[in-house]
Order: structure tokens, then C-alpha cells, then sequence
């Protein structure tokens, strides 16, 4: 039985500013790699931390079945959010402990949604560390952010 | 068949599809060679300006460029390349190429057409040979703002054509990318296997 991992990658220029976003799936039977799918996309005018959010809901609603898979992020915003502040913002109808609106409130409502269907693991790599499939997803972040980018003069 | 104004549209812009194709990341492209054996018979199904076919002879690779546009063929014609003005039903050969290399070409085809294509690639393809096939994603047909008729197709669409006619995906990517015309535009790019 194949094992899924999605390595989910953000990148943005200005934060606020263009951005992307980038996943790579891998179904792996023991050591050997199964299938490879990758994906990126971008918005004009975002930031960092949306497009780390963006990626991980990627991954999750790109697959058709209900899955067990592991999510590797170097998004510590992703990670705890995720992990342990969501639980709070929910008991409190997503507000921040201080009483605060939750920030991109909209796409943690979808990232908690999209879970649902799945069985996920959540694993967190520090980012630019020589992880392979983190570098990937990154190198698919910054394509997905590239038309997005001003032309350079 | 091939549509007249689709090919009109190329024919005035060869040189800046050429420059575009150029500057595009030639990694799946890399990746596809990788994937074929030594000294492999390979097929640039629609090749334009030819620079993928350029690449395969450079690889040591047997290549062989086709597309309907005199002028694309024109320019695709290089050293070590075999390059032929012929359109999509000119393929009737059997298990004659190791890797057919269909880069946004068949999406000028009408989708009606496209599941005879699909099984023409697949019985030409030699058994455990390679299809790279980039097409963009969406639904219907539709001409886009300089002449050129495209055909649609979902990504489910793609992978069970390819499934019915023998052809496993073993590789994905999905993204968007600014087209000919200057808008941007969903894409699929897909790697598959003959099984056999």
C-alpha cells in the first residue's frame, strides 16, 4: 500500500506582495517512489503567511479521495496554527485569545474543511535546510509567484 | 483535420513562439530524455519551432519533428533532426518510438478528436516507451484573441484517456503560465508509461 506525503511550500516578494504557492505530492511504496505530482499557483498582491495556507489547502482539496497522508511544511504559522491555536479560535468562534478577529480567518476556515475528508499527519521541517522535497516545493512556490512579479526594467 | 487559421496564427509569429518556447524552464523536457534509453527513436508530435527536437538530436536520440505549419517546420529543421510537415493522423505507425514528446499541440485539435489521437500515440509508442503531454486545462472549445482553436480537457479527462488507451501517469505538474497571446492560463503537464 503506497504512502502519500504532500510537501507544501509558500514564497512572496514585499509581504504584502505578489506570491506563490507550491505542493508536491509523492505516493511511495517503502523507499521507492511511486508517482509524482507537483503544482504551483500565485496571487498578485498577498502574503507569506497566506501562501503557506494556500499550499497546504492545495494539497488537501486537489485529492479526490478521502487519504492517509503526511503534510510537511517549513510553515511554523501553518504548524502551530494548525497543531494547537485553532482549537482555541474555534471554542471561541475564531477569535484570537485577546478577542481579535483570527487573521486570514477565510483560509483557515477552508484549510480546517479540507482536513476533514482526510487522515493527515502534519510534520514540520525547517525551512532551506537541504530537505530535497522541500527545496521543490519551494522552487514551485517561486514559479507559481513568477507572473505575477513585475516585469524587471 | 488541421484548422486553417490556427495555423495562419503560427505562421506569422514564428519568431516570437520560438523565443518564448526558449525562454520557457526546459526541465520537464530534460526530464522526459531522462527517462528514455540510449540512442532512443523519439517523436516531437507538433514540435513548432523545433526546439525540443533540436534538444533530442543533441542527446544522441533518433529525432523525428512533426507539425502542420510549413513555416514552424521550416525553422525546426536542424542537424540530426528528421523534420516532415505532417498532422496529427499522419501517425499510424506501431510500437515504432521509444518517447513521443507532445507539447501543447494536441490542444489544437478538436476534443472530438482527441481519444483517436491518443490511441494512435499509444500504438506507436513501443512497450514501456514515454508520453510527455502538455495541454492547458478547462472545459469546451473556443478560439482564443489571435486565431487559434483550442480544445479544453479536465485532468481526470486526460488521465482516463490515458488509462483506456494503456498509458499510466507516473508524473504530474499543474500550474499556470501566460500563453502566446499574453493571458494566463491553467496547464497540466503529464508523463506516462505504456504498460506492456
Amino acid at each position: 500500500m503506497a504512502e502519500l506525503f504532500a510537501y507544501t511550500d509558500g514564497a512572496c516578494s514585499g509581504n504584502p506582495g505578489p506570491g506563490g504557492w507550491g505542493v508536491l505530492l509523492i505516493a511511495r511504496d517503502g523507499d521507492q517512489e511511486v508517482k509524482r505530482r507537483e503544482l504551483s499557483g500565485g496571487e498578485a498582491d498577498t502574503t507569506n503567511n497566506r501562501m503557506e495556507l494556500m499550499a497546504a489547502i492545495t494539497a488537501l482539496e486537489t485529492l479526490e479521495r478521502a487519504s492517509k497522508l503526511t503534510i510537511v511544511t517549513d510553515s511554523s504559522y501553518v504548524k502551530d496554527g494548525i497543531n494547537s491555536w485553532i482549537h482555541g479560535w474555534k471554542a471561541r468562534g475564531w477569535k484570537t485569545a485577546a478577542k481579535k478577529p483570527v487573521k486570514n480567518v477565510e483560509l483557515w476556515q477552508r484549510l480546517d474543511a479540507a482536513r476533514e475528508r482526510h487522515d493527515v499527519t502534519w510534520k514540520w521541517v525547517k525551512g532551506h535546510a537541504g530537505h530535497p522535497e522541500n527545496e521543490r516545493a519551494d522552487e514551485l512556490a517561486r514559479e507559481g509567484m513568477a507572473p505575477f512579479k513585475p516585469a524587471k526594467p | 483535420m488541421s484548422d486553417k487559421e490556427t495555423l495562419a496564427a503560427y505562421a506569422t509569429r514564428v519568431d516570437k513562439y520560438h523565443s518564448m518556447v526558449k525562454a520557457e524552464p526546459a526541465e520537464a523536457l530534460v526530464a522526459f530524455a531522462d527517462a528514455l534509453p540510449e540512442g532512443a527513436r523519439v517523436l516531437d508530435f507538433g514540435c513548432g519551432p523545433g526546439h525540443a527536437a533540436r534538444y533530442f538530436a543533441e542527446r544522441g536520440f533518433e529525432s523525428h519533428a512533426w507539425d502542420a505549419s510549413p513555416e514552424m517546420i521550416a525553422t525546426a529543421e536542424a542537424p540530426g533532426v528528421t523534420a516532415r510537415v505532417a498532422v496529427f493522423d499522419d501517425l499510424t505507425e506501431e510500437a515504432a518510438y521509444d518517447g513521443i514528446y507532445a507539447s501543447f499541440s494536441l490542444l489544437h485539435a478538436p476534443r472530438a478528436d482527441f481519444p483517436r489521437y491518443m490511441a494512435a500515440i499509444a500504438r506507436a509508442l513501443k512497450p514501456g516507451g514515454v508520453l510527455h503531454l502538455g495541454m492547458k486545462t478547462g472545459t469546451g472549445e473556443k478560439r482564443d484573441s489571435i486565431g487559434r482553436f483550442y480544445a479544453y480537457f479536465t485532468r481526470e479527462e486526460l488521465l482516463a484517456e490515458m488509462d483506456t488507451n494503456g498509458l499510466s501517469a507516473v508524473w504530474e505538474k499543474a500550474g499556470e503560465q501566460a500563453g502566446l497571446d499574453g493571458t494566463m492560463a491553467p496547464y497540466i503537464l503529464i508523463r506516462a508509461v505504456k504498460r506492456g
